[in-house]
């Protein structure tokens, strides 16, 4: 049985990597060169920011450099397999679905329900001590299948807590993980377990794909982030064994995991810093980019605040607080694609560092690069279209301006996560409900700073209008904050429900609005 | 009949892009003054087709080829002169290349592209600025099309022989309507290395055998000090001539404040970031072909002449327009291409409308206004002077009236010239006419980098009445220069 989602793909041809690296070098070269310096200050700050990019930039580059990837291995013996599903509140309907799928998985010559000596089903069911109303009723569904529920009466450790308990109880040789809302195909297993005939490979981790993400204008915007990450970032991870744990859809040898002592309970980001640590004693890890499993975006912009949130304060936190760069026996690989990893997420900070650059112009007339624009304007455009070229082409052109809305519009969550990390202050995330409960018309309270700069964006250009008419440079300044409010708008769009439902009545033949239902699904229904 | 249905609804699209261009030319043919250029092309056509003094001879010494010169020969034997008439000839060839270049986007992209690609070459202002200028940059960009047209389906259908000769015969026709052609010739060179076709090579390198009798003609008469100077160009001028490639011609403040706009160019990179998805050959080519010419030429203006000129390099708006209409074409949401097909189509029109009105622009040139000006107030007791030389062609086009004229410097216009007029010869110029005239109109423009030396020169030395500017290239400087009412009694 096929897949019928593929992560398009496209082998960048290196010569072109090598002339996009020039480019960057001659761009870089100009701010280097202290000859355009306006306000000093406003200089170094542009010019760290500048940095910040180009080393994001340049590590992208060395991630694509070769996206090839390892091949799937046939199988010679069948191990004992422990599959979790970590539970924490989710509706019933969603672990339902998430245990059919499991037990039409395929296992040497039937499903793995067929050999339970070999293949183990738990449900670890947090919903006791997380205080859920549901469970009860988690632990009761296990007594409708061959499933063992193991439901944890002291807490702590959150998610990976949870399956450092389990692995207590529980004794396969491999550790297959998936959330509650992920439902494995078929040959999830057959496809992953044939690289562990090397003993060197610690997990297997396979993508995750959002089977709703044509359900409105949030799960399309996550969907299309995730294919930037699932499709050329994993796949470059790969090749320099840098490939890291999701938490979800992955298979795990038992005897990796116990080495460092199980999950790393210290970050909510566990699947991430667990990574790490099995890196650091050696241990290969493969990224597969089949798709193997099916799960469900956050539905609306709320949850989705909630999950960037959760990863960012847990990538924050590693960066903090057990950064990589310091942690022993690392490649430098390694090293760099983690850093680049925890460094997406400074991302917002930098944006909105650069954001305000136009603004303090257009306010003051304070400039931090004098003189003409015209060489600064033919060193950027190349620079630019590279990184343009490169970004498209990498992830076979299924990257779309969505995709980068929606990265550049999550400045306020990764701020506020850089903030919480840095005061220690405990945010809250919620559990993605994935469910569709009654929904807001305008959640006005988590795209606030987006609707203050687009105002403060619109009193600066009036102002810098009022002193000095169109001038070149007020337009110049003008243009970069109507690039700046383009960006981020598509999070307030999100934010607003309400008018994305008007609008659908107006345009009734909007694209969203319907799940994908792959053709193997339709076959297991049946 | 689902196909019938797409080729009758595109015929009638291409045909409604190809009326509306057709009434756009109409519309602003008359609207302009001819130009030093037109006048000059006008002035060639008159020459006899054999002889010393022949358009052969003519344009031997000139900076153009011969073709579009010679077929205006015959335009004009067989329809008479007029600023109207003439702009005809040039007009037909720009709406010739309309319906090639449909085909030619189709052929590279798919039928949609090519649609609003003819959109685009039916409004696109530079496109309509040359279709109604009597010189030979609407041949040069039908020649090209076509070129182009036939090199594409080459290489994509494995050596089609009606394209072979089609190919082999616009290269000549290329080659004889202006020397860059010559760099879409390098282009396709370097395209048949891409696709590994031989025969682009070998028919390219057949048709320029019959270019060798010009080629020798060219280097028996050709002589460089015969052409104006360009002035040197900076960095400004590439982004520039990109927006004029794209945009049109425009004021100085306009460019300035359009150029300041350039992070909207990003967003749109962004927006249709999917445009970048593959560099394919086509594609690598395309790229190749905005690049290199512009890079070339800078760099050749840079360190040897200057031949950076935004018409020499018309033929890269092909290239823009291809990439411009893929670029749009291949946003994922319809909402993206609606809004930048029509967005760019009404920008278009709108740079069109202001291209042709503009009074500021620094293209217009003037002459028709300026001349009638002189002879308005030119008495036969006025001498007109006419700096810098090249000036006279259009000054002649238009001027009917009485008061004698010279060039300044003095020009026999089929010999080399010293372009910057001397303090010596002004002031020999000046002495011999003190005694007969009593005012001087100096007409200024196609600044050879000594019009304000010489307007100075003049202003100091006599008493300035009256200065008309007209659009932003001629300026007429009306001078008394003597009270003698004796002398020019006894005249």
């Amino acid at each position: 049985m096929k897949n019928k989602f593929k992560f398009k793909q496209s082998h960048i041809k290196k010569p072109l990597i090598i002339l996009a690296w020039i480019a960057s070098i001659v761009y870089i070269y100009w701010w280097l060169q202290f000859s355009n310096v306006g306000n000093i200050y406003l200089y170094i700050i542009l010019l760290i920011s500048e940095i910040y990019f180009l080393l994001m930039t340049w590590g992208y580059w060395f991630t694509v450099w070769d996206t090839s990837f390892t091949k799937k291995r046939s199988i010679h013996t069948f191990p004992s397999i422990d599959i979790y599903i970590p539970v924490c509140g989710e509706p019933l309907a969603i672990i339902t679905n998430t245990l059919t799928a499991i037990l039409r998985m395929k296992y040497k010559e039937g499903f793995v329900a067929d050999y339970p000596e070999l293949v183990h089903i738990f449900i670890l069911n947090d919903g006791f001590v997380a205080k859920k109303e549901n469970w009860k009723d988690v632990d009761d569904l296990a007594l409708r299948y061959p499933v063992t529920v193991i439901t944890r009466e002291i807490g702590g450790g959150a998610k990976a807590g949870n399956i450092n308990n389990a692995m207590k109880q529980t004794w396969g040789e491999y550790i297959v993980i998936f959330d509650a809302d992920m439902n494995p195909l078929p040959d999830f297993l057959t496809e992953t377990i044939g690289f562990f005939r090397k003993n060197s490979v610690a997990f297997v981790q396979t993508p995750q794909y959002y089977s709703n993400k044509k359900r409105n204008f949030v799960t399309d915007g996550a969907w299309a982030q995730q294919e930037l990450f699932f499709g050329p970032i994993c796949r470059g991870k790969n090749r320099v064994n840098a490939a890291f744990c999701c938490g979800t859809n992955v298979i795990i040898r038992r005897k990796a995991l116990e080495a460092i002592n199980g999950f790393d309970t210290d970050n909510i980001a566990e699947d991430f810093s667990t990574s790490v640590r099995i890196h650091a004693q050696g241990w290969k890890t493969i990224y597969y980019p089949h798709v193997l499993a099916h799960g469900l975006a956050p539905m609306n912009i709320e949850e989705y605040y909630s999950q960037q949130l959760r990863w960012a304060k847990g990538s924050i936190d590693v960066f903090f607080k057990n950064n990589p760069i310091f942690k022993r026996h690392l490649t430098l690989a390694q090293r760099i694609q983690y850093l680049l990893s925890l460094g997406y997420y400074f991302m917002g900070f930098f944006m909105i560092l650069d954001a305000f650059i136009p603004v303090i112009f257009l306010v003051t007339g304070i400039v931090p690069v004098k003189g003409t624009s015209t060489t600064y304007i033919l060193l950027f455009m190349p620079y630019i279209l590279f990184i343009i070229y490169i970004l498209s082409a990498s992830t076979g052109g299924s990257l779309n301006y969505k995709a980068l809305q929606f990265s550049i519009g999550s400045f306020y969550i990764q701020i506020i996560a850089i903030f919480s990390s840095i005061f220690h202050r405990k945010i809250g995330f919620k559990v993605t409900s994935k469910e569709v409960g009654k929904e807001k018309n305008f959640y006005f309270k988590l795209v606030w700073p987006h609707i203050l700069y687009i105002i403060i964006g619109f009193i600066s250009i009036g102002i810098g209008v009022f002193r000095e008419g169109f001038s070149p440079a007020i337009i110049t300044n003008m243009s970069w904050i109507i690039f700046n409010m383009t960006m981020i708008s598509a999070h307030v769009y999100a934010a607003m429900p309400g008018l994305q439902a008007w609008l659908k009545k107006i345009f009734p033949t909007e694209s969203f609005g319907y799940d994908e239902t792959p053709e193997v699904y339709i076959n297991i229904i049946h | 009949m689902k196909d019938f249905r797409v080729s009758v609804v595109t015929t009638l699209v291409i045909l409604v892009c190809i009326a509306v261009g057709l009434l756009l030319r109409l519309h602003f043919i008359s609207s302009l003054s001819i130009s030093l250029d037109e006048a000059q092309s006008i002035w060639q056509a008159q020459h006899t087709l054999w002889g010393s003094d022949s358009i052969f001879v003519v344009m031997a010494k000139d900076i153009h080829p011969p073709l579009f010169v010679l077929m205006l020969h015959f335009w004009i034997q067989q329809f008479g002169q007029g600023a109207f008439i003439d702009r005809i000839l040039p007009l037909i060839f720009g709406m010739l290349s309309i319906p090639p270049f449909y085909f030619l986007v189709k052929e590279v992209y798919t039928r949609k592209e090519g649609i609003f690609a003819v959109a685009i070459a039916g409004c696109g202002p530079l496109w309509i600025w040359y279709s109604i200028d009597i010189k030979n940059y609407s041949l040069l960009i039908f020649g090209t099309i076509l070129s182009l047209l036939s090199f594409f389906k080459i290489v994509h259908n494995n050596h089609p022989r009606t394209w072979m000769i089609f190919f082999f015969l616009s290269q000549i026709l290329g080659m004889y309507s202006h020397y860059f052609f010559f760099l879409i010739i390098l282009l396709e060179f370097i395209g048949a290395f891409i696709y590994k076709k031989k025969s682009i090579i070998i028919l390219s390198l057949l048709s320029a055998i019959f270019f060798i009798p010009w080629g020798y003609e060219f280097l028996l008469f050709h002589s460089s000090s015969t052409q104006p100077s360009l002035g040197q160009v900076n960095l400004f001028n590439i982004l520039l001539t990109i927006f004029e490639l794209v945009l049109g011609y425009h004021s100085t403040d306009f460019y300035k404040a359009s150029i300041a706009l350039w992070p909207l160019v990003i967003l749109f990179f962004f927006v249709y970031i999917k445009a970048f998805r593959k560099v394919n050959k086509d594609s690598m080519l395309l790229l190749i072909a905005i690049i290199l010419p512009i890079a070339g030429t800078f760099i050749v203006s840079q360190i040897s002449v200057t031949i950076f000129l935004t018409r020499y390099l018309l033929f890269v708006s092909i290239f823009l327009y291809m990439v411009i209409s893929r670029s749009i074409f291949s946003a994922k949401y319809v909402p993206y291409r609606l809004v930048g097909t029509v967005g760019f189509l009404i920008l278009l029109l709108f740079m069109t409308y202001t291209q042709f009105s503009d009074p500021l622009n620094i293209s217009v040139e003037d002459y028709k206004d300026s001349v009638a000006y002189v002879e308005q107030y030119a008495t036969p007791h006025s001498l007109i002077i006419v700096s810098a030389p090249f000036t006279i062609y259009p000054f002649e086009y238009y001027y009917s009236g009485n008061a004698p004229y010279v060039t300044l410097p003095l020009w026999d216009r089929k010999h080399p010239i010293n372009f910057a007029p001397t303090p010596g010869q002004m002031a020999a110029l000046v002495s011999s006419s003190e005694k007969t005239y009593s005012k001087i109109f100096l007409i200024e423009s196609y600044d050879q980098g000594h019009n304000n030396e010489t307007v100075s020169w003049f202003n100091n030395k006599f008493k300035i009445i009256r200065q008309e500017n007209f659009g932003y290239n001629v300026s007429v400087h009306e001078y008394q220069i003597s009270y003698d009412t004796h002398a020019l009694a006894n005249r």
